[in-house]
């Protein structure tokens, strides 16, 4: 979990290269940002969610270790 | 030795890292020395002979004996590529080719990033046929990928690739005319302004063509802050390749919502008996091919390519068809696709050609400005000019047989079926249009070589040679 904070942060600090020689447009590079922020909150959130049902997973066998 | 200096192709000027030169019928490309190392790193990646060797980019060898001539003096490079045989513009593809141009593009932009490589923009005038096979051109695109940055040619393969297709598939509006009257794309905007309400709940709608038209808008006026905030952000390539993934599963399985028809499997097994008439035409088709073996030959209302794919069988070396019925273009598409012909079909409306376009009027070539064939054949095509269009006979005579030194033209009677339904609404206002007059018309142009009627309706083909 904390390796993607860190992975965020390393790639915010890498300096941008110029402009193709197109114009990217900016409604696509604003959309763009977008799914930037949104992708790093998944994937924070899914790494999240995973330990969430690990965790539920665990005390579900505790539970049911007579059963098996 | 070369004749003539190189000169600029006229559609070579955006990059400002390579350029297209033509010489003596070679094509070049010069890199600047920032070009130069671009390709170069592409290059060293692997990422060129891998496309090169699946055919998916055109092929590439360094050229330096050409860079000796005074127009290279200020690049540092010079590399050949093999020359696309017939070169066909997005706003003359169909459905089927401008989609698979668009998977193409991608493909190469995501094997790309797999050796850590990008392209630099996403035009469709990158993509050339060879057949129905799309072929990537522009050696220039390429550079090395920075970790985090965004994918600026997203824009551009919305408003080239993305929309226009759409456009057709979901809107059932074509886009050919569209395209020729745009070269830059249909911009986001607008297809955001037709699309109906229902695709705000579509996500790939949203990311792809709502979002973007809506972030547009809110931008204007306040560019500082879209600016700050666009250079700040960062991509992962995860992300990346998941919109370039995702706009590739859309894609390929978009098709027009009103069928085209049957599917060319299905279409093929029930047209398993011929009548006479398309026997008949078959053989003379096929006898003509022999004796005259074009290497390019254009079917003017190719329809299925059923005619062009007979006289790519006797000995035709490439046809490039040409139709106006978004159907029958699909069924020659799919054709030329299963049965691997060297068969282009393309969108044309024989009374509108595609004129020459975009800067100075020669960027884009015109369909008449480029390399004539060898060959033309137009079958079950001139009444559609001289009824349906009212051209004057002898006007389009003379347009057929003036596009090669040698075709076959059918002369469809007046008493024919489909006139008769052509002319109903109309009314008979061509009391000069009849065999008498045809033969009058083409032997002012050229020798009739042979001639054969073809059906019961007094359908005749004419053999002529200029």
């Amino acid at each position: 979990m904390f390796r993607w904070f860190i992975l965020a942060t390393l790639v915010a600090a890498v300096p941008m290269p110029a402009m193709a020689y197109i114009d990217p447009g900016t409604g696509s590079m604003l959309l763009q940002s977008l799914l930037a922020a949104v992708a790093v909150a998944l994937v924070f959130g899914r790494s999240l969610w995973h330990r969430v049902k690990e965790l539920i997973g665990r005390s579900w066998k505790k539970a049911g270790k007579s059963d098996s | 030795m070369q004749q003539n200096s190189a000169r600029r192709h006229p559609a070579s000027y955006r990059d400002p890292g390579s350029s297209v030169f033509t010489a003596d019928g070679r094509v070049l490309r010069a890199f600047t020395a920032e070009g130069h190392a671009q390709h170069r790193f592409a290059r060293e990646s692997g990422l060129l002979d891998e496309l090169i060797e699946a055919g998916l980019l055109v092929a590439t060898r360094d050229a330096p004996e050409a860079h000796a001539d005074p127009a290279f003096a200020h690049y540092a490079h010079v590399v050949e590529h093999d020359a696309i045989p017939f070169v066909s513009y997005p706003y003359e593809w169909p459905f089927a080719l401008l989609r698979s141009a668009a998977l193409l593009q991608l493909d190469v932009h995501l094997r790309a990033l797999a050796r850590g490589v990008t392209l630099s923009d996403a035009s469709a005038y990158n993509v050339q046929f060879r057949g129905v096979s799309p072929v990537f051109i522009d050696a220039g695109s390429f550079r090395p990928y920075v970790e985090g940055e965004l994918w600026s040619g997203h824009r551009q393969f919305c408003e080239q690739f993305l929309n226009p297709l759409l456009l057709f598939a979901d809107l059932e509006v074509p886009y050919n005319a569209w395209l020729r009257g745009s070269l830059e794309g249909i911009p986001i905007a607008a297809l955001a302004a037709l699309a109906p309400a229902r695709r705000w709940l579509s996500l790939r709608y949203l990311i792809h063509v709502l979002l973007p038209a809506r972030g547009e808008r809110v931008a204007r006026g306040r560019e500082r802050q879209a600016n700050e905030r666009i250079r700040q952000a960062r991509l992962p390539l995860e992300g990346y390749r998941a919109m370039l993934n995702q706009l590739r599963r859309w894609i390929e399985q978009l098709a027009p919502k009103r069928a085209f028809g049957t599917t060319w499997a299905d279409y093929s097994r029930t047209r398993t008996y011929e009548d006479s008439e398309s026997a008949t035409k078959r053989r003379v088709v096929q006898e003509f091919t022999a004796a005259c073996r074009p290497g390019t030959l254009w079917d003017l209302g190719c329809n299925d390519g059923e005619f062009g794919q007979a006289a790519l069988a006797a000995g035709a070396g490439r046809v490039i068809g040409f139709d106006a019925d978004a159907g029958a273009l699909d069924r020659a598409c799919a054709r030329a696709a299963h049965e691997r012909l060297d068969l282009l079909p393309l969108y044309q409306d024989a009374a509108d050609p595609s004129p020459p376009l975009g800067w100075r009027g020669r960027e884009r070539a015109g369909l008449l400005d480029r390399p004539r064939p060898d060959a033309v054949m137009a079958l079950a095509f001139e009444h559609h000019l001289a009824l349906g269009r009212n051209v004057p006979l002898e006007e389009v005579v003379d347009f057929i047989a003036g596009l090669a030194p040698r075709g076959l033209i059918e002369f469809v009677p007046k008493s024919d079926p489909t006139v008769q339904r052509m002319l109903a609404l109309k009314g008979d206002i061509f009391p000069t249009y009849d065999e008498a007059s045809f033969v009058h018309c083409l032997e002012a142009r050229a020798r009739i070589v042979r001639r054969e009627k073809v059906s019961g309706t007094g359908r005749e083909l004419f053999w002529f040679e200029r």
